[in-house]
């Protein structure tokens, strides 16, 4: 893969994780089951610290790059 | 029991009248710095995206599609997640090329003024039902909470008010280079606020309609079916159009673009917005379900969308109530200031100015164009009110806001042929956007105006409105995109702005430009009036730093882009390309084919950021080679296959005096004399070597080795520029004279030992001489002649003391060198200056002089106090011969930085400037001929150099002044 894709390889799988969990037929198993009603929640908060990570991950990498 | 409803207005006026405070705050600088340009900041206002819909329909469409209504959110953080990929490159696009709208942005992708006219004429069409949803939804909450009908009155002057705050703090600045951080911080505010009165909400849920988590857990576990029902929607086919339509809304709303990328002033803040923006969404959301839970808890008889209004006034808490009314407010005001904002750019960039410019040349542009904003600001939000008047709609919050979705969606194809297809043009655009949006109008908006017709009926299909449409319109505009893309062929204008959207595509090449600088005012004068012309021209001039008398080629280039991205931000690039076309002669213009390789390095050094891994590496091996072509001490240039000077290092600038700006893209004989026809005589030149050319540069002569190379094909760049030679440049003047230096030494060094060896052989029929001639008067038996030969004798003795003399100062002379070798003692200088001075004071010729001697007590150096001695009694001799009677020398004796100045000054008539370079040379004297051998001053500057120390002659307004410097022995100094 190309050089420059490899800071934003993390989002690439974070958004691939987020579409699995969300929109996938991972969702027939899911919806049949009997989740409390914040569950739906869940996924998000981790979607969104799995990506403030790879930011975090980034900007060390960076300011070490510089 | 309702609110009053003056109350309410007073509290709205109140509220909104805060936000302007706020703003002007904002703009006089009295916010603190830190808070004002902080990513937090920034990620709160583009909570934009959130409103009255979000605020109150959100619970409406939870009641009906139960967590299909997360998807809006959901699809937003995904395309967040992709913003490395999707939101980096636009608002690259964004600040590169200052495109302040999305009709700018597409316009400037698919060249000509039919996609920005298309794109402005569909989003208006677009989006002011949306903006009339935000006046309805603003209206019935009042409704609710005063349980009256307020009248259109009410919503005539909420719409005055965000008119004069859309143009007061939304349209101060023409251009994106001022960003208006007054508007920016009061939509962060504002979303503040709708954060706070939803969870504040959401808290008095749970915690006063059911008394806690737990009990509304237990409510909810009993009502059978109730939260099975929430995730049911999971499966159906509304779920994935939710989660598409809104990750298209992330760049195709006209209001996200314009928070996200037009008013970004750090593009760092986008990466920190990557996760706090959905982090912002998610805790905005996650009351939504305690609300609806109270809703039916408390069985409101309302609609769904304003349960938590109506579960606040059940209750009695009026104090909340206002507080959820102001957030619904915060929403419905920031959309509609930020929506009429970003489409007041377009309207102005595509309907308005082209029409304007096309008439006549306008006075007072800037005026005008400002007023011209503002009028147009106030127009968009009246149709937006005349749609809410007119129109009686019937539908939800939530269906009217994903009717301008679903209208925004139809710019996705758009944007990733902008992003990821090269081979995309303007007709397979507009074709797209045109099916799409009559699809659009068709199966969404003709429904609202005929009630009785229901596509999803009419076509017999087992789907939602939504996934009919969004399928529907995004199929034919799609298909359409890339069938005209296919059949048609891409302008020089696409292909130029397709490489520019790519920042690691190839640079652009097509670009004509002007002949001089002139051409282009003139343009600017043509289509502009002078005014504009003169403050376009001299901001572009001044930001590139280019002379306004430049014709070279690579900097009109670059006066050309700079223009054109100025004017974009000002007139959107559709008239900026236009107007920057117009010069006189533009068919002459200058057609740049090749890449200019100026313009690679600035992209190379504007994307170092971005730069990872080899690219990373090579980029550093590149400025390491760079620096040291830069650095190399020899003179180096290199001249392109047409002959323009491309590499121009700091040595050849210190050898010729031309700076490499001055030097760049010349041919070599534009260069000045002597270096411009030397080096262009060179270049035609079949030699590759030619050495010791003299000129004449700077005052004084110069001699320069040149030498050069062909550079291959190999070494030329990808897109075909740049062979052509290599020419290097070594400075000899100064090797030549230390050159010239060592031969006249060794000359000398070849005349001591000639003296020296004459000096021997003199010697011995010297003596022999001397030995007859004194013996020669007792030969002479002759009384009566013996006078006559005593006084003949003498005179012979006289000559042969005076040959002697001279052999002997040869012989010291020859032999300085090798005395200098013997072993050095500290010697107390001033005391042989004392000696030297006795000494020569026995001399007869310095009876009428006054010596004054000011020497330091004991100064101690490392010599030989002999030869010292020796260099003082040449010094003052000379200074006696050269004194006038009754004169006085001084002999002064300082310290300085561990040295020792001993300075003789004499009053005599002074060693003129021709021959001051020639007084230290071997046999060198102004004296007559016969009165001295020229080896005096040489002798003590030979002595002088081998103490490590200097003689010269200092500058003295009367006499000559002999300035002796040693340094001081190690425990002296």
């Amino acid at each position: 893969m190309n050089q420059r894709h490899q800071p934003t390889d993390h989002s690439l799988l974070i958004f691939l994780l987020a579409l699995f969990l969300v929109n996938s037929p991972l969702k027939q198993w899911w919806s049949g089951l009997t989740l409390p009603w914040y569950a739906m929640y869940l996924p998000w908060l981790l979607i969104i610290v799995l990506v403030a990570v790879n930011q975090h991950l980034q900007k060390r990498k960076t300011d070490r790059g510089n | 029991m309702g609110i009053d409803l003056g109350f309410l207005f007073f509290i709205a006026l109140s509220y909104l009248g805060l936000l302007f405070i706020i703003a002007w705050c904002t703009e006089r600088g009295w916010l603190p710095d830190r808070l004002l340009h902080s990513p937090l900041v920034y990620s709160l206002s583009l909570g934009v995206y959130a409103t009255s819909w979000t605020y109150y329909g959100s619970v409406g469409l939870a009641d009906t599609s139960g967590y299909a209504f997360l998807n809006i959110y959901l699809g937003l953080t995904s395309a967040f997640i992709l913003g490395p990929y999707l939101l980096r490159p636009l608002l690259r696009l964004c600040r590169e090329h200052q495109l302040t709208s999305l009709a700018d942005l597409l316009a400037f992708r698919y060249g000509g003024r039919a996609t920005g006219f298309a794109v402005t004429l569909f989003m208006l069409f677009g989006i002011l039902p949306y903006i009339s949803l935000q006046i309805r939804a603003v209206t019935e909450s009042i409704q609710v909470l005063s349980q009256r009908v307020p009248s259109n009155m009410l919503a005539l002057a909420f719409c005055g008010v965000i008119t004069v705050f859309a143009i007061l703090f939304g349209a101060r600045h023409l251009t994106p280079r001022e960003k208006h951080h007054g508007l920016v911080v009061a939509i962060a505010f504002e979303s503040a606020v709708k954060l706070i009165a939803m969870v504040v909400a959401g808290l008095f849920a749970v915690t006063q309609v059911f008394e806690s988590p737990m009990a509304m857990s237990r409510w909810a576990d009993n009502q059978p079916g109730m939260v099975a029902e929430l995730y049911a929607p999971a499966t159906s086919g509304l779920w994935p159009t939710l989660l598409l339509l809104s990750f298209c809304a992330a760049f195709t709303l006209p209001r996200q673009y314009h928070m996200t990328f037009t008013e970004n002033e750090n593009p760092k803040h986008l990466n920190t917005a990557y996760w706090l923006f959905p982090l912002y969404l998610l805790i905005l959301n996650l009351p939504i379900i305690p609300i609806l839970f109270a809703g039916r808890y408390l069985s409101l008889s309302m609609d769904a969308d304003f349960y938590v209004l109506g579960m606040t006034l059940t209750l009695g808490r009026e104090w909340l109530a206002i507080l959820v009314f102001l957030g619904g407010l915060s929403a419905a005001s920031a959309m509609m200031i930020v929506t009429t904002l970003a489409l007041s750019s377009m309207c102005m960039n595509h309907f308005l100015l082209p029409a304007a410019l096309s008439v006549n040349r306008p006075r007072d542009f800037y005026r005008r164009l400002l007023w011209g904003r503002r009028l147009v600001i106030s127009a968009i939000i009246a149709a937006g009110y005349g749609f809410y008047i007119v129109i009686e709609l019937q539908e939800g919050l939530a269906s009217l806001g994903l009717i301008s979705f679903v209208a925004a969606a139809q710019l996705l194809p758009g944007i990733i042929g902008l992003l990821f297809w090269a081979r995309a043009t303007q007709v397979g655009f507009i074709a797209g956007l045109s099916g799409g949006a009559f699809v659009w109008f068709f199966l969404l908006i003709v429904p609202l105006m005929l009630n009785s017709f229901d596509p999803v009926r009419w076509l017999a299909l087992d789907t939602d409105i939504w996934t009919l449409t969004t399928t529907a319109t995004l199929s034919i505009n799609g298909l359409l995109f890339i069938v005209g893309s296919l059949l048609s062929r891409p302008t020089e204008d696409e292909i130029a702005a397709s490489q520019a959207s790519n920042e690691y595509a190839e640079l652009a090449s097509g670009a004509t430009i002007a002949r001089s600088v002139i051409h282009y005012r003139y343009a600017l004068r043509q289509a502009l009036g002078s005014e504009v012309a003169r403050d376009e021209l001299a901001r572009a001039l001044q930001e590139t730093g280019i002379d306004k008398k430049e014709t070279r080629r690579s900097e009109l280039r670059v006066l050309h882009e700079r223009l054109e991205r100025n004017l974009t931000g000002l007139l959107g690039p559709t008239l900026a390309r236009e107007i920057l076309r117009r010069q006189p002669g533009s068919h002459e213009g200058l057609l740049s084919n090749t890449p200019d390789a100026r313009m690679l390095e600035r992209r190379l050094h504007t994307s170092r950021e971005q730069m990872r891994g080899l690219t990373k590496q090579l980029d550093d091996l590149r400025q390491y080679l760079q620096d040291v072509l830069r650095q190399l001490p020899l003179g180096v240039c290199s001249i392109s296959a047409d002959g323009q000077i491309y590499i121009w290092n700091s040595a050849m600038q210190t050898l010729t005096g031309i700076v490499e700006r001055d030097a760049y893209d010349k041919t070599l004989e534009q260069l000045e004399a002597p270096w411009g026809p030397l080096l262009a005589d060179f270049a035609r030149s079949s030699d590759d070597h030619q050495f010791r050319l003299k000129t004449f540069h700077g005052g004084r002569p110069t001699t320069v080795n040149l030498h050069k190379a062909d550079l291959g094909a190999d070494v030329g760049m990808s897109a075909g520029a740049l062979p052509g030679q290599v020419i290097l440049m070594e400075d000899r003047t100064d090797l030549d004279k230390l050159e010239a230096e060592l031969a006249h030494n060794e000359r000398l060094a070849s005349i001591g030992r000639l003296a020296a060896g004459v000096a021997h052989e003199i010697g011995n029929p010297l003596t022999g001489i001397a030995s007859i001639a004194q013996n020669l008067p007792d030969d002479i038996e002759d009384s009566e002649q013996r006078p006559l030969i005593q006084e003949q004798s003498d005179d012979i003795l006289s000559q042969v003391a005076r040959i002697n003399s001279i052999v002997k100062s040869l012989l010291t002379f020859s032999h300085a060198d090798a005395v200098a070798q013997t072993p050095y003692e500290p010697v107390d200088v001033s005391q042989r200056v004392r000696e030297a001075v006795r000494l020569v004071s026995l001399s007869p010729d310095t009876r009428d002089l006054n010596i004054e001697i000011d020497m330091p007590d004991s100064v101690l150096v490392n010599g030989d106090a002999n030869l010292l001695m020796q260099v003082f009694v040449n010094l003052i001799n000379n200074a006696c011969h050269a004194s006038p009677a009754g004169s006085t020398i001084n002999i002064r004796g300082t310290l300085q930085d561990n040295m020792l100045v001993v300075e003789t000054i004499d009053q005599g008539s002074g060693v003129p400037a021709e021959i001051r370079d020639h007084v230290f040379e071997p046999f060198f004297t102004t004296k007559p001929v016969g009165q001295g051998t020229g080896l005096g001053l040489s002798l003590a500057y030979s002595i002088v150099a081998n103490h490590n120390g200097r003689l010269r002659i200092g500058d003295s307004e009367v006499g000559t002044r002999m300035i002796v410097t040693l340094p001081l022995h190690a425990t002296d100094s």
